[in-house]
């Protein structure tokens, strides 16, 4: 039950529209021109400085972790140096007004923000990268062929080095900065860039400290003004926290929680930053809750549950104001903060203890879509966590994701971690498992290949059929293809150059960002950055990898499959044949398309031939490009997952092979194409399982939906405990459960205000379904339930 | 060995317990009038059509060489059951599958390998496979043979059954060791009611049903499922019979499985007519459970959360 006061604050959160507001935006004008001819690092971080100097000091009524991003509640900033100001401007009327992930801007706030942006007309980095970016990969950016990362968003996802926080507060990073520069008189330009970024992650830990103190101020003000003696003591104790802490290591778990929410926060004042997860929270905050709920017990386990809730709270307001393309590839308003509980210890012991558990049950009372709980899971996992987190998941909660601590660590070893940091591994991202001990860096998006144009360029030996231009590579003939070898010969050239495209194109923008955008303070807090002097941008991080992603796996291998079945084994059809019905998306020839459905067989029905074509392809984009470097010592990681982005790379695909209309979404994630996995739920895990392995170095997100039928009652426990246990023994990666059934999920689209808590599990991150726009929405009511046996 | 194969069908929650795979053969000496499952009671091979798959490309028209194909008023595809000699030329032209074969010709092997897929399923939720049907005891070479391979593999079956036939097999497929549950269908104990309703007395089946219950070893292991369809077979005297049988035997599982109408539409599209009934209200329902529990037996209502 939640207490009366996380209840209220429960109901403004969901009442409280988000909004575009303009203080930030003035404030980081102001310093631009203040701090003009720094050095970049430098005058990056006195611009960050100077709006923690100047911005909104602002505490909400009932609570107990404090710091905004803005000066509103559930406020969003603009950031012209990354973004472009041509589209703030003439998006400034839809924001309010658009169907995905809307903004609210007021009337005062919009006549700031349109008399503030002509500064930056031509200044942002998205400016830039149109300017220099090459014109056919621009091009193919264009027509949702593939997409290129770092545009107009920032270079790094972070998951720091939590523990060393908790440990040595920012005076300790200070000191040690400090320490390097005391060492170091340059005489060289590289040692001046270092002595450069440590100077800037000294002023920015001033920031960050003076902003802490002005918010004790604000506190100490309003408990002077407040009548309810409860409320002051409260807020005295705000004030008191934030005097200690981030400037020095926490003394309580409260504490502890204010340092966290603060260094989280600063990451997404200093920059649009995303994808900033907690690690594993239930270890680095075990001590001090072990201290004061346990040891001296000088808080009760239900206040130190309110505390935590008030800390999830926190995690909701955070935002990155999008583009249209990329709020409908990426719908929901995700931040993918993900917190990781379970598992296991770095000597290899079971990792698990009572604060796991508090985790668990704060998400499971407060249910907001944020953070995104993760449930690491091995064979040492106490049957009672991962029970209680299967319970969450039958209640429909969509919460938490489950992970394999087996391939956790695997992958983590793949990227160099050492045994221990692989035990220690933590998911850096929305799901993608990397060393532990806040030293990976997993520069998010390099970008995504729509396998569904792959094919339609094959078919068409490079020419795109929508436009009819020479769009890919010439892979030759298509009539001529022998065999199906062949085939898939043409698909890996055509598949490999596009992601080479995007390697060209990342490459380029990853040396932009090292010159122009180094992000000091997520880089200070990243393990290896202060011992190099070095942002993450330019290599910092101790491990540094980028994503690289795919759309519409499961369509590629289902129409490689068909065209080996109906073109070359059964002869059924020609080549040149199929080609022209895909071309007029089977007008007139509904009866191959109904071929095509239901002769071959189709990824996800535990068919070991096309699965084996599925994993054949995936693996060889993963093996070719994971031994690609980028621009900053680091190299390519391949996974698989789509986020929303299915609907717009399937929205400009052409009918394929495989029986899919023109049009329609490609397949979401790693899971099979929507409505082909016609063997029940057992066999879908079956065939994603046996697809993955270590090998791909950034996972596969899957995303299974069972109707509440299927899984009600302690049978009904007991099965999804069994589905997820085997898909972890066959190889599984991670998986996502949706409990939710189709008349529930029509039922919110009608009405949607007696929806507004209804959450589920999009890729890797929560959204409320009636936020999702509504293609997105379908999207998921499209996703087949698995209901239980009815013969 | 080989048997016709109505179909194989994983995630099987409901056919006893945990994740399970129920094999589906296909012929049957009953004939209830409610069947859930009408297509598997011919012992030979039948043509179903969908008629909601069909895309009206009248290919099984052209192909089929008695012209027992046509289209009804409501413009969906029929078969003249009479002309229809079943040589399923028309199945292999219809690409949407909207004109099918029943069932599929299987050897045991093939069966229990699709069926094996799933075994690590059955490890960690307690399940395994159930044969089902139709009526196994019509298929004895073939589920012996099944329930052997089983046995190497440790492999755990469920045997549901209407218990009409050789009642020394069922009996001695229920003291194999591998073999966890007998779901034993009991229709209604009066045995003029019972012709009525499935065409077949019920004395062969209460022998069957009492010659398990003599041995505790295959007691323990008989899960009674009782089908109930309104103004049929739930009256207070029907369940008053069905509760002194119970009590009587000493059995410990019942299965309430409510009417539901899903063979309708299959008996059509076999070409048949089946009547429609309805399930007890819900209040009814409960009083019945409850009537059966208090003879000690652990009572569940199907498609309800339960144990």
């Amino acid at each position: 039950m939640l207490s009366p006061r996380i209840s209220r604050m429960k109901e403004r959160h969901l009442n409280t529209i988000p909004c575009i507001t303009a203080e930030r935006l003035v404030l980081q004008t102001e310093a631009y021109k203040k701090f003009a001819g720094e050095a970049t690092p430098i005058f990056r971080a006195k611009v960050v400085q100077y709006i923690m100097e100047h911005m909104t000091t602002l505490i909400l009524d009932d609570e107990l972790i404090v710091g905004t991003a803005t000066n509103a509640y559930r406020g969003a900033s603009l950031f012209p140096e990354f973004q472009s100001s041509s589209w703030y401007i003439s998006d400034i009327d839809d924001f309010s007004t658009r169907k995905k992930d809307p903004y609210y801007i007021s009337p005062e706030d919009k006549k700031i923000i349109l008399e503030t942006l002509p500064y930056w007309e031509g200044k942002s980095m998205e400016d830039l990268a149109d300017k220099v970016m090459p014109a056919h990969i621009k091009e193919l950016e264009k027509d949702d062929i593939i997409c290129v990362g770092l545009e107009n968003g920032v270079c790094g996802e972070t998951t720091c080095n939590h523990d060393k926080i908790m440990e040595l507060g920012l005076r300790g990073y200070m000191e040690e900065c400090q320490r390097n520069i005391d060492a170091h008189l340059p005489q060289t330009r590289e040692e001046q860039e270092k002595v450069d970024f440590w100077n800037a992650c000294i002023i920015q830990c001033q920031g960050l400290i003076t902003y802490a103190h002005r918010m004790a101020d604000e506190a100490e003000r309003l408990a002077g003004e407040c009548g309810d003696p409860e409320r002051k003591k409260e807020l005295l104790r705000i004030a008191e926290n934030c005097r200690v802490v981030p400037e020095n290591p926490p003394e309580t778990f409260y504490q502890g929680l204010q340092m966290i929410w603060f260094v989280h926060l600063y990451f997404y004042i200093e920059v649009c930053t995303t994808a900033c997860g907690f690690g594993r929270f239930d270890q680095y905050m075990w001590p001090l809750y072990k201290k004061d709920v346990i040891d001296e017990k000088n808080i009760t386990r239900q206040e130190a549950l309110e505390m935590l809730e008030s800390f999830y709270l926190k995690t909701n307001e955070v935002y990155e104001v999008r583009d249209n393309w990329y709020a409908t590839s990426f719908a929901g308003y995700p931040m993918w903060q993900t917190l990781m509980v379970g598992g296991q210890t770095r000597d290899g012991r079971d990792a698990t203890n009572d604060l796991s558990f508090l985790c668990l049950e704060a998400a499971s009372e407060l249910q907001t879509r944020q953070p995104i709980m993760a449930l690491r899971v091995w064979e040492h996992t106490p049957e009672e966590l991962f029970r209680y987190g299967c319970r969450m998941v039958q209640e429909g909660q969509a919460n938490p994701g489950f992970f394999s601590d087996r391939r956790g660590i695997e992958i983590s070893l793949e990227k160099g971690g050492t045994m221990e940091e692989a035990r220690d591994w933590a998911i850096v991202g929305c799901t993608q498992p990397a060393p532990g001990g806040g030293g990976a860096e997993g520069s998010p998006d390099a970008g995504y290949v729509n396998m569904g144009k792959m094919i339609e360029f094959v078919l068409h030996n490079g020419v795109d059929p929508a436009t009819g231009k020479l769009m890919g590579l010439q892979t030759g003939d298509p009539e001529k293809f022998q065999n199906i070898e062949e085939v898939k010969d043409a698909l890996k050239k055509q598949i490999i150059h596009h992601y080479d495209l995007i390697r060209q194109g990342y490459n380029l923008m990853q040396s932009i960002h090292m010159n122009r955008y180094p992000v000091i303070f997520a880089s200070m807090v990243t393990e290896g950055c202060v011992e190099k002097g070095k942002p993450v941008q330019n290599g910092g991080a101790k491990y540094s990898t980028c994503g690289v992603f795919v759309t519409g796996p499961a369509n590629l291998a289902d129409s490689i499959e068909a065209i080996d079945q109906c073109v070359f084994r059964d002869k059924t059809v020609t080549m040149k044949e199929l080609i022209h019905a895909c071309d007029t998306n089977f007008q007139g020839n509904e009866r191959l398309r109904q071929l095509l459905l239901n002769k071959p067989a189709k990824y996800g029905n535990n068919d070991a031939h096309v699965d084996g074509v599925y994993r054949e392809m995936m693996h060889y984009i993963a093996r070719t490009v994971q031994e690609w470097p980028d621009a900053r010592g680091g190299h390519y990681a391949f996974g698989i997952d789509s986020q929303t982005m299915n609907l717009s790379h399937g929205a400009v695909t052409g009918a394929l092979p495989d029986g899919r209309l023109a049009g329609e979404p490609l397949c979401d994630a790693s899971s099979p194409m929507m409505g082909r996995d016609v063997h029940g739920p057992t066999a879908t895990v079956k065939s994603v399982a046996s697809m993955v392995d270590a090998e791909l170095h950034e996972g596969a997100l899957y995303n299974l939906r069972f109707d509440p039928h299927g899984v009600q009652g302690e049978k009904g426990l007991e099965i999804l405990e069994g589905v997820i246990k085997t898909y972890f023994e066959d190889g599984g990666q991670h998986i996502q459960i949706n409990v939710v059934n189709n008349e529930t999920l029509k039922k919110a689209q009608i009405k949607p205000e007696d929806y507004r808590g209804l959450m589920v599990r999009v890729a890797g991150y929560m959204a409320y379904f009636t936020e999702l726009d509504k293609s997105a929405q379908d999207a998921i009511i499209y996703r087949r339930p698995h209901l239980a046996s009815a013969e | 060995m080989e048997a016709l194969i109505g179909s194989i069908q994983k995630f099987s929650t409901e056919d006893g317990p945990g994740i399970r795979t129920t094999v589906f053969l296909k012929g049957c000496p009953l004939n209830c009038r409610w069947c859930h499952n009408p297509e598997l009671i011919d012992p030979e091979q039948e043509l179903i059509r969908v008629p909601g798959r069909c895309i009206h490309c009248g290919y099984c028209m052209k192909i089929c060489p008695e012209d027992a194909v046509f289209v009804d008023e409501e413009n969906n595809i029929d078969i003249r059951r009479d002309r229809c000699t079943r040589c399923m030329r028309c199945a292999d032209e219809c690409w949407s599958q909207a004109l099918k074969p029943v069932a599929k010709k299987m050897t045991v092997r093939e069966v229990y390998e699709e069926a094996l897929q799933d075994r690590s399923f059955y490890q960690h939720t307690g399940g395994g496979i159930t044969i089902s049907g139709g009526e196994l005891l019509l298929h004895r070479e073939f589920v012996e043979e099944l329930i052997d391979m089983g046995e190497k593999d440790g492999i755990d079956f469920c045997l549901d059954t209407s218990g009409y036939g050789d009642g020394e097999f069922l009996f001695r497929m229920a003291s194999r060791s591998n073999v966890s549950n007998i779901l034993f269908d009991i229709k209604a104990m009066d045995d003029r009611k019972h012709q009525e309703l499935t065409g077949v007395s019920n004395e062969p089946i209460l022998k069957n049903l009492r010659r398990l219950a003599e041995d505790p070893a295959t007691r323990r292991k008989i899960h009674l499922r009782m089908p109930l369809i309104a103004g049929l077979n739930d009256g207070d005297e029907d369940i008053q019979a069905v509760a002194l049988e119970i009590e009587k035997l000493g059995i410990t599982q019942v299965t309430i499985l409510p009417y539901h109408d899903f063979g309708i539409s299959k008996k059509r599209n076999i070409g048949g007519m089946q009547e429609r009934f309805s399930p007890p209200a819900e209040a009814r329902l409960e009083e019945i459970r409850r009537a059966l529990e208090k003879t000690g037996a652990a009572v569940n209502i199907s498609g309800t959360p339960g144990k």
